[in-house]
């Protein structure tokens, strides 16, 4: 894909929706374990233990669709596309479905080659809450 | 030096992935729509000795290290993105990437285990004749499953590039992140198995399509467009 050089790593405030609760049973994997196994959600992804059904829907979409370009661990870098754990709900309707960045929000890399994806128009709130998560719970 | 970066790596190893697989394609091109049909003409059998004895090597050269440098290359990006960045089989990139990648990694296994084989009994054949000795007569027998491999690879070259093209430039095809993807793999390789056993299969005297070995390869590239519009239709219609 082209797709996110966009995002930025920069830190953002936590997303307005309510935090997961903490510490439900999130178990990071042990540092250098088992590599990913291709087809499971890999070792480098975060769990999302510690999350609701958002959380776990967001993890879809975002392994499904996003990883072409973003790592399967959203706090590092992936192919094309930078970090994004921690992207605020904003910031992502206005990436992912307009292709803009939110007012105020300065990219580290200008380079739109992110494409919009309108079709995730109902996933966003599921996204933010994984991203959220994610950054909450990095996997080490 | 942004080069020494994740990116960098990805960049570079695309990069010579292009440079590799133009290489590799551009002369199968050159083979099946310039060289074939003119070694059909009359002018073509009177030169059909210089061109195997001259061209042919250095063709064929450049050829198959092109399939083998595409392939490597090819293997690597997508071990760098299942084990590096962790992105699962099932997501999209994948599964389109992997369409196009089990397509091309037949194409490349046709030529170093078909078409090369064949090809350099028929220069060594054709060497023979020129120093005044004996032609090779399987060589003359295997030619055509030679031409048959290049045939079946120009077809595959078709879906081959548009899923690879369609894991990053096509994100609508992307599998809805609901529903299994295994039902989509399963049409999709018997399609793919499908095609490659009737090549193996032709090779071993069976039945083949006219319309892939006939001189023209007008034949050839309406079964690409129709082997690439089926396995559109089999992504549209699973994922």
């Amino acid at each position: 894909m082209g797709a996110a050089l966009a995002c930025s790593e920069r830190d953002e405030p936590a997303p307005a929706r309510p935090a997961p609760p903490a510490e439900t049973g999130a178990t990071p994997p042990p540092p250098g374990g088992a590599p990913p196994t291709p087809g499971a959600p890999p070792a480098g992804a975060p769990t999302g233990a510690s999350g609701g059904d958002d959380v776990a829907r967001g993890r879809q979409v975002y392994l499904s669709v996003c990883t072409a370009c973003h790592n399967a661990d959203p706090n590092q870098d992936g192919s094309v596309g930078p970090a994004n754990a921690g992207a605020s709900r904003a910031r992502l309707e206005a990436k992912i479905l307009r292709g803009e960045y939110p007012p105020g929000y300065t990219p580290k890399r200008p380079s739109a080659v992110m494409p919009r994806f309108e079709n995730l128009a109902g996933s966003i709130d599921d996204l933010a809450a994984f991203l959220a998560d994610a950054k909450a719970h990095p996997p080490r | 030096m942004e080069i020494f970066s994740m990116e960098g790596w990805y960049f570079l190893l695309r990069w010579f992935h292009f440079l590799a697989g133009i290489t590799w394609i551009g002369i199968l091109y050159y083979f099946n729509f310039v060289q074939t049909p003119f070694l059909a003409t009359d002018l073509g059998g009177q030169a059909r000795g210089q061109v195997t004895r001259g061209l042919l090597p250095t063709a064929m050269w450049w050829f198959r290290w092109g399939a083998m440098f595409t392939f490597l290359t090819g293997l690597l990006i997508v071990l760098t993105k299942l084990f590096h960045d962790g992105v699962p089989l099932t997501s999209g990139y994948m599964t389109l990437i992997l369409t196009g990648g089990l397509i091309g990694t037949l194409m490349w296994y046709n030529v170093w285990f078909v078409i090369w084989p064949i090809q350099r009994r028929v220069i060594a054949s054709a060497d023979a004749v020129a120093a005044g000795g004996q032609a090779d007569p399987e060589a003359a027998k295997l030619a055509p499953n030679a031409g048959l491999a290049s045939r079946t690879n120009t077809m595959f070259s078709l879906p081959m590039l548009f899923f690879m093209g369609a894991a990053s430039h096509f994100l609508s095809l992307y599998p809805d992140p609901t529903r299994s993807v295994l039902p989509y793999w399963v049409v999709a390789l018997l399609i793919i198995v499908a095609v490659e056993a009737h090549l193996l299969m032709g090779n071993r005297g069976l039945a083949t399509q006219k319309y892939l070995t006939a001189p023209s390869p007008s034949g050839v590239i309406h079964a690409g467009l129709g082997l690439a519009l089926l396995l559109y239709l089999n992504a549209s219609f699973f994922l």
